[in-house]
C-alpha cells in the first residue's frame, strides 16, 4: 500500500502525536478514570489539526476539584510544553503567555519588571488555561473581579474551526463561552493578560477577630475600604454562641518595601492530585475536626500585630499548607463554595448551624469572600457573599452536600462548579439561569460536541 | 557569547537553548518548526533578556538549509557553540522503505548536520576556537529491523564526527558527541520503556556546562554506555529472536 506523496513526507517528519494510556484523579479524589493523553509539543499538531479523531479535552495542572480535563470519552491534551511568553509590553500594561503557563511561573517574570496579574487564585502550580475556563477569583473580587476581566484575547483551537484569534474584536462571543466555559470550546493556546504595576513587593496582614459570624457583612464592610486582600475563615464546629467564630484577614500592599522580602521567588512548590492521595488514611473526623479548627482558631485569632509578608505569600497562601489536603487521606474531600445573596446569608448561616447542631458533621474549613458582580453563563460570579465549606469525604458529610443542595436552591444562591464533582444537574439548571443559553451556543459552535469532560457529561453540556 | 542551536523547536533541543540563554547566550535557533522556534525565541528574549533569532528551515534539502543557516550566522560576530541535537525518526523506516523516507531521513538525520558542522568548523577554526556538539542514539546501538535508515544514519554521525574530532585536533574547536539514551520528549512518549527515560532538562544541563571540553564521544546518562555494550554482546542466535 503507498501514501500519497505528501503525506508520506508528513509522516517522515517525526514524532507524531503519540498517545499514551493513564490515569487521573480529580483534585478532591470524587473520581478516578483510566484516559487516554497526549503531550502535544508542537504548533503543527494545532494548525494542521493532527489531534486524534474523537473527545478532547485539554488539561493544565489538573487541579480543578473536579474532573475537568479528562473523562466523557475524551483523550487529555496536556498543555506543558505550551508554557512560554510570548510578549510582554509594560507602556501597554499586557502579557501574552501560552496557555499551559503556570501562575508562579508567570508571576516571577511579571514581579522582576514590577508587574502582576491583581486576580489569582491561590497555588501558583495552578494553570493560566485553568484559570480562564474557570473563571477563578481571587482575594478582592468586588474591586478586581473575576480572571475574565484580566483576558483582553486569546488563540482558541477547535477541529472544526482551526486556530482562531478570539477578542473582544474578533469573535466575541466565542470569548464571552470560552472565559468560564470549563474548556469545552477547544484548546486554549494563548492568553493576553492585562497586567497592573506592583505597588510593592510586600503585604502588609492584619487579622481581626470575628467573634460572632452573624456580624460578618459590617465587619467585612468596615474593614474592605483600602484592603487589597480579604478573606475570613470560621470555625464551624464550635458549638452554640461560638458557632463561626474566626478571623478576617486583610492585607495591604505595604507603602515602601524597604525591609521586605521581595517576593518574586524562583521555587515552585508543587501541588498535584495523585501526589494529594499519598496518605491513605484520613485524619479528619468529627472529634479530630473539632480539634482542628479549635486548634487553628487559637493560633489564628492570637493577638497580634500586623506583620509584613512577601507578595508571593500573599497571593499564594496555599503555599507551605499543601498538606491540609493530604490530611483527607486517600478517599479526598468534598468543597461547596456557594455565592449568597446578601439578604439571605443570615437564613443561609442559621440553617446551616441548626443542622449541625442536629446532626453534626466534620467541617475543617468554612471561609468567606465578598463578591460584586454581574452572573453571565456558567461562571461563578454575581452579587453576594462566598462561603467555602470544606468536609472529608464520607457518608454523612454527603447528606450534608445534599441538604446545601436544597439550601443552595431555595435561597437563590449559586454553586461553584469547579469545586464540587458530584453536583448535580438539576441543581445547576435551577441555580444558572443561562444554563440553556450556554448550553445551546456551546452546541452552536461545536456542533459534534468534540470538546468533552466528566465534568460536561454530568452537566449534559 | 552566541550559540546555534540546530533543532531547537521541542525536546532537548528547545531545553538547550533555555539553559544556553539562562547562561547568557544569545542565540540563533533553527528548527522547520517556524512557529515553534519563534516561540522558544520569544520566551528566551524575554525571560532572559538575550538575542535571540528563530531561523526556519527543512534539513530535508541539506545544502540550502546550510545556506540559510550560514548567512544568518554572520550576523553574530562570534560563533562559541554549534548545538545539532535535531533529528527525526518514523514508524515506517524498516528495510524496503519507500526511496522519499530514506532520502529524507538520510538528510536530516546525517547530511545536514554533518555539512553545517564542517561549515561552522572552518569559521570557528578561522575565529580562533569554538565547539561543537553533535547527538546520536542508543538506537543505533546494534542495526535491528525496526528504525533502520535512522539507526544507520546516527551510526554514520558517529564517525563523522569521530572524525571531526581527529580533524580538529590542534584547532582551539572542541568537538562533543552525545549518544542519548532514552530521553522523555514526544518520541518516546507512550512507549513502554525498559529503562526509564531521563529529560531533556537534565541532557541539557550537563552539555551546556561542558561543551567547551573536547570530550569526543560521551553516553549520557552514563549507564548506556555498559548497556550498549550489552546489547551489542547478544550472541546471534538470541538476538535475531528479539524484537524491540
Amino acid at each position: 500500500m503507498s501514501l500519497p506523496l505528501d503525506r508520506r513526507r508528513e509522516s517522515a517528519v517525526g514524532a507524531e502525536l503519540r498517545l499514551e494510556r493513564g490515569r487521573y484523579v480529580s483534585f478532591d479524589g470524587g473520581l478516578e478514570l483510566a484516559v487516554m493523553r497526549a503531550r502535544p509539543d508542537r504548533y503543527r499538531v494545532w494548525r494542521d489539526r493532527e489531534v486524534v479523531n474523537g473527545p478532547l479535552i485539554s488539561r493544565g495542572a489538573g487541579l480543578s476539584y473536579v474532573a475537568a480535563s479528562f473523562g466523557g470519552g475524551a483523550t487529555t491534551l496536556e498543555s506543558d510544553a505550551f508554557d512560554r511568553i510570548l510578549d510582554f509590553s509594560p507602556q501597554e500594561r499586557t502579557v501574552t503567555v501560552e496557555a499551559g503557563i503556570r501562575l508562579g511561573g508567570l508571576f516571577a517574570f511579571l514581579a522582576a519588571r514590577g508587574f502582576f496579574l491583581p486576580t489569582q487564585p491561590g497555588h501558583p502550580a495552578i494553570s493560566v488555561g485553568g484559570c480562564v475556563a474557570a473563571d477563578v477569583h481571587g482575594k478582592n473580587q468586588p474591586r478586581d473581579g473575576t480572571f475574565t476581566r484580566q483576558v483582553l484575547g486569546m488563540s482558541l483551537f477547535h477541529p472544526r474551526h482551526g486556530v482562531i484569534d478570539v477578542s473582544s474584536r474578533s469573535h466575541p462571543e466565542v470569548l464571552r463561552l470560552t472565559c468560564g466555559g470549563y474548556g469545552l470550546t477547544g484548546t486554549i493556546l494563548t492568553v493576553t493578560l492585562r497586567v497592573a504595576p506592583i505597588a510593592s513587593g510586600a503585604v502588609v496582614r492584619e487579622t481581626i477577630p470575628i467573634a460572632d459570624i452573624f456580624s460578618l457583612r459590617e465587619e467585612m464592610t468596615r474593614a474592605s475600604g483600602d484592603a487589597d486582600f480579604i478573606f475570613t475563615w470560621h470555625d464551624f464546629m464550635a458549638r452554640g454562641r461560638r458557632f463561626g467564630r474566626g478571623i478576617l484577614e486583610v492585607g495591604r500592599f505595604a507603602q515602601s518595601d524597604e525591609d521586605a522580602r521581595v517576593g518574586y521567588t524562583t521555587a515552585s512548590p508543587s501541588l498535584r492530585a495523585d501526589a494529594r492521595r499519598t496518605w491513605r488514611l484520613s485524619l479528619f473526623n468529627r472529634y479530630s475536626a473539632r480539634a482542628f479548627t479549635a486548634l487553628y482558631h487559637a493560633y489564628a485569632a492570637r493577638p497580634r500585630t500586623s506583620r509584613k509578608v512577601s507578595l508571593f505569600t500573599g497571593l499564594f497562601p496555599i503555599v507551605g499548607r499543601e498538606s491540609y489536603f493530604k490530611l483527607f487521606g486517600r478517599r479526598g474531600f468534598f468543597e461547596y463554595q456557594s455565592l449568597v445573596p446578601n439578604d439571605a446569608f443570615a437564613t443561609f448561616l442559621e440553617t446551616i448551624q441548626k443542622r449541625l447542631e442536629r446532626e453534626p458533621v466534620a467541617v475543617t474549613l468554612a471561609s468567606t469572600k465578598a463578591f460584586v458582580g454581574r452572573p453571565e453563563l456558567l461562571r461563578f460570579d454575581g452579587t453576594g457573599t462566598v462561603l467555602a465549606l470544606n468536609f472529608p469525604r464520607s457518608r454523612t458529610s454527603a447528606d450534608f452536600m445534599r441538604f446545601l443542595d436544597d439550601l443552595v436552591v431555595g435561597t437563590g444562591s449559586k454553586p461553584n462548579i469547579i469545586k464540587d464533582s458530584r453536583l448535580p444537574l438539576e441543581v445547576v439548571r435551577r441555580a444558572y439561569p443561562e444554563y440553556e443559553p450556554f448550553r445551546a451556543a456551546l452546541r452552536e459552535f461545536d456542533p459534534d460536541r468534540i470538546y468533552r469532560s466528566a465534568l460536561s457529561e454530568r452537566l449534559a453540556l | 557569547m552566541t550559540a546555534v542551536v540546530v533543532g531547537a523547536s521541542a525536546g532537548v533541543g528547545r531545553a538547550l537553548a533555555w539553559e544556553l540563554a539562562r547562561r547568557r547566550h544569545d542565540l540563533l535557533l533553527v528548527s522547520r518548526e517556524e512557529q515553534d522556534v519563534d516561540a522558544v525565541a520569544r520566551d528566551l528574549r524575554l525571560r532572559f533578556g538575550v538575542r535571540a533569532t528563530p531561523v526556519a528551515v527543512d534539513l530535508a534539502t541539506p545544502r540550502q538549509a546550510v545556506r540559510v543557516v550560514v548567512a544568518a550566522g554572520k550576523n553574530y560576530e562570534r560563533i562559541d557553540a554549534l548545538l545539532l541535537p535535531a533529528g527525526a525518526a518514523v514508524d515506517e523506516d524498516h528495510i524496503g522503505a519507500d526511496p522519499d523516507i530514506v532520502d529524507r531521513l538520510v538528510a536530516v538525520n546525517f547530511l545536514s548536520i554533518a555539512l553545517l558542522a564542517a561549515e561552522f568548523f572552518h569559521r570557528m577554526a578561522a575565529e580562533g576556537g569554538g565547539a561543537i556538539v553533535g547527538f546520536g542514539s542508543i538506537a543505533a546501538a546494534r542495526g535491528r529491523s525496526r528504525n533502520v535508515v535512522y539507526a544507520a544514519s546516527k551510526r554514520a554521525l558517529t564517525s563523522y564526527f569521530e572524525s571531526l574530532r581527529h580533524a580538529a585536533a590542534g584547532s582551539n574547536v572542541s568537538i562533543s558527541f552525545y549518544e542519548l539514551g532514552f530521553v522523555a520528549t514526544q518520541a518516546s512518549f507512550g512507549r513502554r520503556l525498559l529503562v526509564p527515560p531521563t529529560t531533556a532538562e537534565r541532557v541539557a544541563r550537563h552539555v551546556v556546562a561542558r561543551y567547551h571540553q573536547d570530550r569526543g564521544t560521551v553516553y549520557f546518562p552514563w549507564y548506556w554506555r555498559p548497556l550498549t555494550m550489552g546489547v551489542r554482546l547478544v550472541p546471534w542466535l538470541l538476538f535475531r529472536r528479539m524484537s524491540f
